[in-house]
């Protein structure tokens, strides 16, 4: 009949006990029957062994409980100190573990008959008669079969009196364990374990139940290891555009492709180190940027007036080239080459001075091109026809190659926006939930450029909060508040406006800056009205003469002199940006015919290249459209 | 009284019967010595066990009639040395005198009073280191040798010495090297009052208790024999020996107070002790195998003789019982989970 366990104390009145030798089992020692006795003995061992280890189990069972309850409660505790993502699955774990051990420790527990042995004479205080007949019937073998009755009278006393002890000591022995209560090994719960087990229950019920603030941190992580993914394979497709627009292994695209993809894999392996990964980003952001030419799209406006000019000098026809393609100029150079030698002199002189006249707009395009062209007028200008044909085609190889800067270069600016791009998207998911609200101005700024927000006021300190003002080329640059911004792509106006990129870019090149430059949409054409793209809010007003655009230089001040754009006022900050930069004052007067293409184009370029509302698409087209001297 | 079975001399002993017998011997002694029945068994264990005892106790306990009674109760001859600083060995062996017979003078050996089955070695520290040894060679070997000649001493040859622990100056303990013969020392308590009272009457009226023979010498033999022959379990000795081992400052075993206070722990004698011991012990209870508890129970008065105290353990008034029941907590009997 099982009584019900008891709370006991397990409280060693002793020091550490003796190492138990522990009696072998006979029938796994001798040969041969065993003495009848001693096979009572061992068979009366059988249910005590069976409630013995039933205690064990039972203990076990207790001190593995405790010990999972403290493990979780360690786990759980520790979780809300330092965030550990693994902690449910290791929540889960520990009771696994813990029941695989208590399993492996019942197996390994179960007692053997001379570990019984020693249990019944010491609890039911038997003398050591049970574990001492086990034993002596191993020390003497020739006393554990039966008795033989045949077995020599002449045996030697010594062996005849050990026989007779060893036998009546048997007796004794299976007399007492048949006499010894069988309530022998009732299950004691040990203290300890009960009140490990009590305590920890109680301390873990609040913290399971109290919300962990660890928890946020671990989305959050795992938000950055997610944008870090994602930002991977962004920087995976860039580098395959820049490879296939590649021309050689040492194109600037196909090195920084292999860049990307290496800070791609650099994402992947380390999703959450976010201060490493914003600066991967940044410093090769930095660094490609630094690679690309900022008057780029000068250059392109510049090579695109070249090649009309050129054509129409080559062909003697004004619409020649209307695109501007330096592919058919090469191909009209080459063709004014084969025709040097039928031209007469007073000829070869005016294509001297047309190809003199077209210096200033070459410098801008292209340094060999340029020379070229200079070498071509000499040349021709001194009646040297061979001379003058190598210079054209030397003016049509630079041509082209001019072009194929100004397609790297674009797509290295497009590289460069789209990581920053990628480091806003990963900088965003790194941010707090409260924080990130306040990047929602910024971003509102930066996304409505058409509003008038005043991009160049860069109300998107770097902080990759304004993405729309990233892209938007006329958002300033030149602060760096918005990096990313600005290429300075203000084409046309670079003439005496290539510094102050960003503020000039601020400055109606969309049309949407808000901007009251006096630019060149601000009016100062001649009629003092203003003119051109103010406010994108309003239509534009324009003056009468519409032959001369310009924007007085005095605007700029002196070269290095800083140029504030002022927004019309967004909800983001408004911060000012200063640019030093070295323009060039070549008082040029483009007629508006002239470089109205050139800008129509650039707009189009930065409509297409920019996040703008199809709203305001419409609205620069419109404007564009009203412009437009063919009509 | 029952009076137990006798055996006929010679004949073996039932091992059932050692319990009776011994039973009966303390029984009858109990009708003279008042109480001590502890003492009564260590001494009747250190004579089944073919061995000596050393008894410490101020005059006057009894420790003379308990020699006398169990010569009495046991049928042996018995006889008391009084150790004085001028006793010489020859007065405890005994010498060749010159007698004249046969009209011849020779040399003829004279006994000395050494030559019994009991012998009371009485305040045995008195006595010359000389004498002392003249006494202990007989203790160790059961002979004496006088001038050349060996006499073998008749069994069973028991040896009851005792120390006059008020009485120390001018003495002459006994080296530790002798004193681990004595198999037991029994510290002999002064008696309770009831012990005192029951002492008055038997001692101060008319009649004298007397106690009767319940066994002869042979019977004695043959239970020193028997107990030799006690199986032992392996378990057990190992406890032994262990506890044995713990006497030892230099053992890992040993407790705390023993690293501390010991200077030399017990010799091998010591397990001997504890092991036959245990054997008469388990025998005394009627069992047919030693256990832990007769171990235990011996290892009190097996060593408290054999531990040498260093001058911190004395300065500091340790006792070796002390010592002993620190071992005895600390070597805990060998038990399974």
């Amino acid at each position: 009949m099982w009584i019900l366990p008891r709370l006991v104390r397990h409280r060693s009145d002793h020091g550490p006990s003796t190492p138990a030798v522990i009696p072998s089992d006979p029938r796994h020692v001798l040969d041969g029957p065993l003495d009848p006795a001693l096979t009572s003995v061992i068979a009366a061992l059988g249910p005590h062994r069976q409630r013995l280890w039933i205690r064990r189990i039972v203990r076990r069972t207790w001190l593995a409980l405790a010990a999972i309850a403290v493990a979780e409660l360690v786990l759980w505790t520790v979780a809300r100190i330092i965030p550990l993502p693994q902690a449910p699955l290791a929540g889960v774990a520990i009771p696994l573990a813990g029941a695989l051990g208590l399993l492996v420790a019942v197996v390994r527990c179960r007692p053997g008959l001379g570990e019984t042995a020693l249990a019944v004479d010491g609890e039911g205080h038997l003398g050591d008669r049970v574990s001492s007949a086990l034993e002596l019937a191993v020390a003497f073998p020739a006393s554990a079969g039966p008795i033989d009755p045949g077995a020599p009278a002449d045996q030697p006393a010594d062996l005849a009196e050990a026989d007779r002890f060893v036998r009546r000591q048997r007796t004794d022995a299976l007399r007492t364990i048949r006499s010894a209560p069988q309530a022998l090994f009732t299950p004691r719960l040990s203290l300890r374990p009960a009140v490990a087990l009590v305590l920890s229950g109680l301390l873990l019920a609040p913290v399971l139940l109290i919300p962990n603030p660890q928890d946020a941190v671990i989305a959050q992580q795992r938000q950055v290891e997610a944008a870090a993914d994602r930002q991977a394979d962004r920087l995976d497709d860039l580098a395959r555009e820049l490879e296939a627009k590649s021309a050689d292994t040492e194109d600037p695209r196909t090195r920084l492709a292999e860049e990307l993809r290496r800070l791609a894999r650099e994402l992947r392996d380390k999703p959450g180190d976010l201060d490493a990964n914003l600066a991967r980003l940044g410093a090769i952001e930095a660094d490609v940027r630094a690679r690309t030419d900022p008057a780029n799209e000068q250059r392109a406006a510049s090579l695109n007036s070249l090649s009309r000019s050129l054509s129409s000098a080559a062909t003697g026809k004004p619409e020649a080239n209307k695109d501007g393609d330096p592919k058919k100029t090469q191909k009209d150079l080459k063709d004014l080459g084969d025709k040097l030698d039928d031209m007469t002199d007073a000829q070869k002189a005016d294509l001297a001075r047309q190809l003199a006249e077209m210096q200033a707009t070459a410098s801008q395009a292209s340094g060999a091109a340029a020379t070229a062209l200079r070498d071509a007028a000499q040349s021709l200008a001194q009646g040297d026809t061979k001379g003058a044909k190598s210079a054209l085609d030397r003016l049509g190889e630079a041509m082209i190659g001019a072009e194929r800067q100004v397609a790297t270069n674009r797509d290295l600016s497009t590289a460069a926006s789209r990581l920053q791009d990628a480091r806003h998207d990963l900088a965003d998911a790194g941010r707090r939930t409260a924080a990130q609200g306040q990047a929602q101005p910024g971003q509102g700024a930066g996304q409505s450029p058409g509003t008038g927000q005043g991009q160049g006021a860069g109300q998107s300190p770097g902080a990759g909060q304004s993405p729309g003002a990233g892209q938007s080329p006329g958002a300033g640059h030149g602060a760096g508040q918005s990096p990313g911004a600005g290429q300075g792509q203000v084409a046309g106006q670079g003439q005496g406006q290539g510094q102050g990129q960003g503020q000039a870019q601020g400055q109606g090149a969309i049309g949407g800056g808000g901007s009251n430059a006096r630019s060149l949409g601000n009016g100062m054409g001649g009629n003092g009205k203003p003119a051109g793209p103010t406010n994108p809010n309003r239509p534009s007003q324009l003056g009468e003469d519409l032959r001369s655009v310009f924007a007085p230089f005095d605007r700029l001040g002196r070269p290095g002199d800083p140029s504030y754009v002022a927004g019309t006022g967004g909800d983001g900050q408004t911060q000012q940006g200063s640019q030093t930069g070295s323009g060039s004052d070549n008082g040029a007067l483009t007629p508006y015919e002239d470089v109205y293409t050139d800008f129509f184009r650039y707009a189009q370029t930065s409509l297409e290249r920019g996040y703008v509302p199809l709203s305001v698409k419409d609205l620069v087209r419109d404007y564009f459209s009203s412009l437009d001297p063919s009509k | 009284m029952n009076t137990p079975t006798v055996q006929p001399n010679g004949a073996k002993l039932a091992p059932e019967a050692f319990a009776e017998r011994a039973q009966a011997i303390e029984r009858e002694i109990g009708q003279v010595i008042v109480g001590q029945a502890a003492l009564v068994r260590q001494t009747l264990t250190g004579l089944l066990a073919n061995s000596h005892v050393l008894l410490e106790g101020v005059p006057g306990l009894g420790k003379t009639l308990l020699v006398r009674t169990i010569a009495d109760v046991i049928d042996c001859n018995f006889s008391r040395i009084q150790f004085t600083p001028d006793l010489m060995p020859a007065d405890i062996t005994g010498t060749n005198i010159l007698i004249e017979e046969g009209g011849q003078r020779i040399f003829k050996f004279q006994p000395g009073p050494i030559f019994a089955n009991l012998v009371l070695a009485d305040e045995i520290n008195r006595a010359t280191p000389k004498t002392q040894s003249s006494l202990l060679e007989a203790m160790q070997e059961h002979q004496v040798t006088v001038a050349r000649q060996r006499f073998p001493l008749d069994a069973p040859f028991f040896v009851l010495a005792t120390q006059n622990p008020l009485e120390m100056e001018g003495t002459y303990p006994l080296p530790e090297a002798q004193l681990d013969r004595f198999i037991f020392k029994v510290m002999v308590p002064f008696p309770s009052e009831e012990d005192l009272v029951a002492i008055m009457d038997r001692t101060t009226g008319s009649d004298s208790v007397t106690a009767s023979r319940v066994c002869t010498a042979a019977e004695i033999v043959e239970m020193q024999r028997l107990a030799r022959a006690v199986p032992i379990a392996p378990h057990v000795t190992a406890y032994a020996v262990s506890v044995l081992a713990a006497t030892h400052p230099d053992q890992p075993r040993a407790p705390g107070l023993v690293r501390d206070y010991v200077r030399y722990g017990g010799s091998p004698r010591g397990a001997q002790a504890l092991v036959t011991g245990g054997k008469i012990y388990a025998l005394l209870d009627g069992r047919f195998n030693v256990s832990i508890d007769d171990i235990r129970a011996v290892a009190l008065p097996s060593l408290r003789h054999r531990i040498i105290l260093n001058f911190e353990g004395e300065a500091e008034g340790i006792t070796s019982e002390t010592v002993i029941r620190s071992i005895l907590d600390a070597v805990a009997a060998p038990t399974v989970e």
